[in-house]
């Protein structure tokens, strides 16, 4: 699948309008409720090309969520401040960590 | 407290030594409303608002005769804007605060702007160098002065923007720096202090975004 086209298994007759939120692939147990034993083969059923599809999913799901309604707040653009300063913290962290001890360097 | 004063304007991120922290340049598009529905949200509105009143702005600097061309300079004044705010949250990069990134926006602009001025519009732009209204014996040092103000152009929108990004952090890093030594009153003093640069900086953030966008219009608008 190259970026910026449909899905394979989306079809517009069948789907109706595309939802980039939505996966149309075969349907599979969710995380939540898969067993402890089946966890390898459900992993192995997953595949590493998948992952920014499941990122701009989880991207969409987010904006239907917060962004997209009529009638929104402050809470989407609040929590995008918060999730990029937690994102520059972890990126930094290694850096940041000996900051704590200058006053007995 | 800081190892050294302007580890806060450093690139070079903990994973890898990678300079990962680049990447807060990009922050900006998520911030970006994106359209789904035939009825926009919020967010959506409100963004077209502040955007088409900076078209409204750049028209009447460009002349209705260049439709299209206040494309370009909304999005310089998107990047810069969001760029900048973002930088005074805490731990996020502020890449403006870059001569390497400001340089990179102005000079591409001021560069373009030459050539084409130069090259399509030869006479308009010799005209340009001695202003209405000199006397006869002035001339050859205005057209001196002229010429030098014109060529440190991409320099002073650069280094304007680096300059008020640097001199805002550098600022509140260090009165925060201070704070560990306070007594109880000093440090509530301080913290009320800091808030309120830190409003003076978002203001500057938004005034000197607007300012490198206008000012990058009027060159423009020089040029046809």
């Amino acid at each position: 699948m190259a970026l910026g086209e449909y899905p394979a298994e989306y079809n517009p007759k069948v789907h109706g309008p595309y939802d980039p939120a939505r996966f149309y692939g075969k349907p599979d147990t969710p995380f939540g409720q898969v067993k402890l034993g089946e966890l390898g083969s459900w992993l192995g059923r997953r595949s590493v090309g998948g992952i920014p599809s499941a990122i701009s999913r989880a991207w969409w799901r987010w904006q239907h969520k917060y962004v997209q309604p009529k009638k929104t707040g402050i809470a989407p653009f609040l929590q995008l401040m918060v999730g990029s300063m937690a994102f520059f913290y972890m990126l930094n962290y290694g850096k940041m960590v000996h900051h704590r001890n200058y006053k007995h360097h | 407290m800081m190892t050294n004063l302007f580890s806060v304007f450093d690139p070079t991120s903990s994973v890898l030594m990678l300079p990962l922290n680049w990447m807060s340049t990009f922050l900006g598009m998520m911030f970006l409303p994106m359209l789904y529905w035939a009825m926009p949200s919020r967010w959506s509105l409100l963004w077209t608002l502040i955007t088409s009143t900076l078209h409204k702005e750049f028209k009447t600097l460009l002349g209705s005769s260049h439709f299209g061309t206040t494309l370009m300079f909304v999005s310089l004044f998107s990047l810069i804007v969001f760029n900048n705010f973002l930088g005074l949250l805490p731990y996020v990069f502020t890449s403006t605060s870059h001569l390497a990134m400001t340089l990179a926006l102005a000079l591409p602009l001021w560069v373009a702007f030459m050539m084409f001025g130069w090259i399509n519009h030869t006479q308009h732009m010799f005209a340009h160098l001695v202003p209405q209204g000199t006397p006869g014996a002035l001339m050859p040092f205005m057209v001196l002065i002229e010429t030098i103000s014109n060529v440190i152009r991409p320099g002073t929108l650069a280094v304007r923007l680096a300059a008020n990004m640097i001199a805002g952090h550098l600022l509140l890093t260090l009165l925060g720096s201070t704070g560990p030594s306070l007594s109880a009153t000093l440090i509530s003093m301080l913290i009320i202090g800091q808030i309120l640069l830190l409003i003076l900086e978002a203001a500057v953030a938004v005034i000197q975004s607007y300012v490198f966008a206008v000012l990058s219009t009027l060159y423009a608008s020089e040029v046809t």
